[in-house]
């Protein structure tokens, strides 16, 4: 019979053991590792958002300056005489080159729409990451009385010069000692 | 006059590239960064077709167009699903809701207004 208890509280100290590394472990990643995940995130999302902004307006100014630029060399075109040497070709250079920088600042353009798409993936990923945080949460409620019980009172653990690292059996000789403390001063009030 | 066409969408950068390619077609644009606010000034802005993204807080694109759809102004304005959800299954929600087509970002702009000008052409007298 004594040797199945004592199983049983090998057992029962096993299980809060475990109880007891598993709310250290999870409560700081609970409490401050996936909400600063969750932030550095958004953060990522805003931080391309705005420069995505900056790039389509450094386009716009682009596409705006390119097509200035065409109706310049259509006047100087027309107004310079047939005469002057090259002057035909070079107009012609210019165009064809304005037309390479139209493509490409298309294209700049068509690509700053993967800003949008790799948000949603990471918007995605703040889902997952703020629903792990929210089971991780409902498992510490969980731990919490099991692994609180664990602990000494902060107070106590002091005065009695306990280590940094609380331990079960520092809790134990604390107990124990208030035990001894109260049956010490209720003798001496008898006695009194 | 050309034809009015409200966007929705909550992403600003895709707003805008939305925008550029259709006013590069001649189309007049409002735009609404979320479906509650499409709502709300739909029945204002009286486009002749909506654009909207299916992925937006609060309420998604797919809801919209349900709600849209009771409006009696709008029970024939096209909607075109403009998203990055590809699955059969969110186009068939689409469809049941009564959204007009589905394009997958990422988009070509000459592809969508070819798109947007076809749906124009056939879409039901209001």
């Amino acid at each position: 019979m004594s040797g199945h208890a004592s199983a049983g509280a090998d057992a029962l100290q096993a299980v809060l053991g475990f109880a007891e590394a598993a709310f250290t472990t999870m409560r700081p990643a609970c409490g401050t590792t996936l909400p600063s995940v969750v932030v550095t995130l958004q953060g990522v999302i805003q931080a391309t958002e705005v420069a995505a902004q900056g790039v389509l307006d450094a386009v716009d100014r682009s596409s705006a300056t390119v097509e200035r630029l065409r109706d310049r060399v259509a006047v100087l075109a027309s107004a310079t005489p047939p005469a002057v040497p090259g002057t035909r070709e070079a107009c012609d250079d210019v165009s064809r080159s304005l037309d390479v920088l139209a493509t490409a600042i298309a294209r700049i353009r068509d690509g700053m729409q993967f800003q949008d798409l790799t948000a949603q993936y990471v918007r995605a990923t703040i889902d997952t990451v703020a629903g792990l945080k929210e089971q991780l949460s409902q498992v510490l409620a969980i731990l919490s009385p099991v692994a609180d019980e664990q602990k000494p009172p902060s107070r106590l653990a002091t005065k009695l010069g306990a280590p940094a690292i609380v331990t079960p059996w520092r809790q134990q000789l604390a107990d124990l000692l208030m035990e001894e403390r109260k049956t010490h001063n209720a003798a001496k009030a008898t006695k009194a | 006059m050309s034809a009015r066409i409200l966007i929705v969408e909550d992403s600003p950068t895709m707003r805008k590239l939305i925008r550029s390619a259709l006013e590069e077609g001649g189309y007049r644009v409002a735009e609404s960064e979320d479906a509650l606010q499409a709502l709300a000034v739909v029945q204002e802005v009286a486009p002749d077709l909506v654009i909207t993204d299916v992925n937006m807080p609060d309420v998604d694109g797919i809801s919209m167009v349900s709600q849209m759809r009771t409006f009696p102004a709008f029970r024939s304005v096209p909607i075109l699903m403009l998203t990055t959800e590809s699955s059969e299954e969110a186009k068939e929600r689409g469809r049941a809701a009564g959204a007009t087509g589905w394009i997958t970002k990422p988009f070509d702009p000459a592809q969508l207004r070819e798109v947007v000008g076809e749906v124009l052409s056939v879409r039901a007298p209001r």
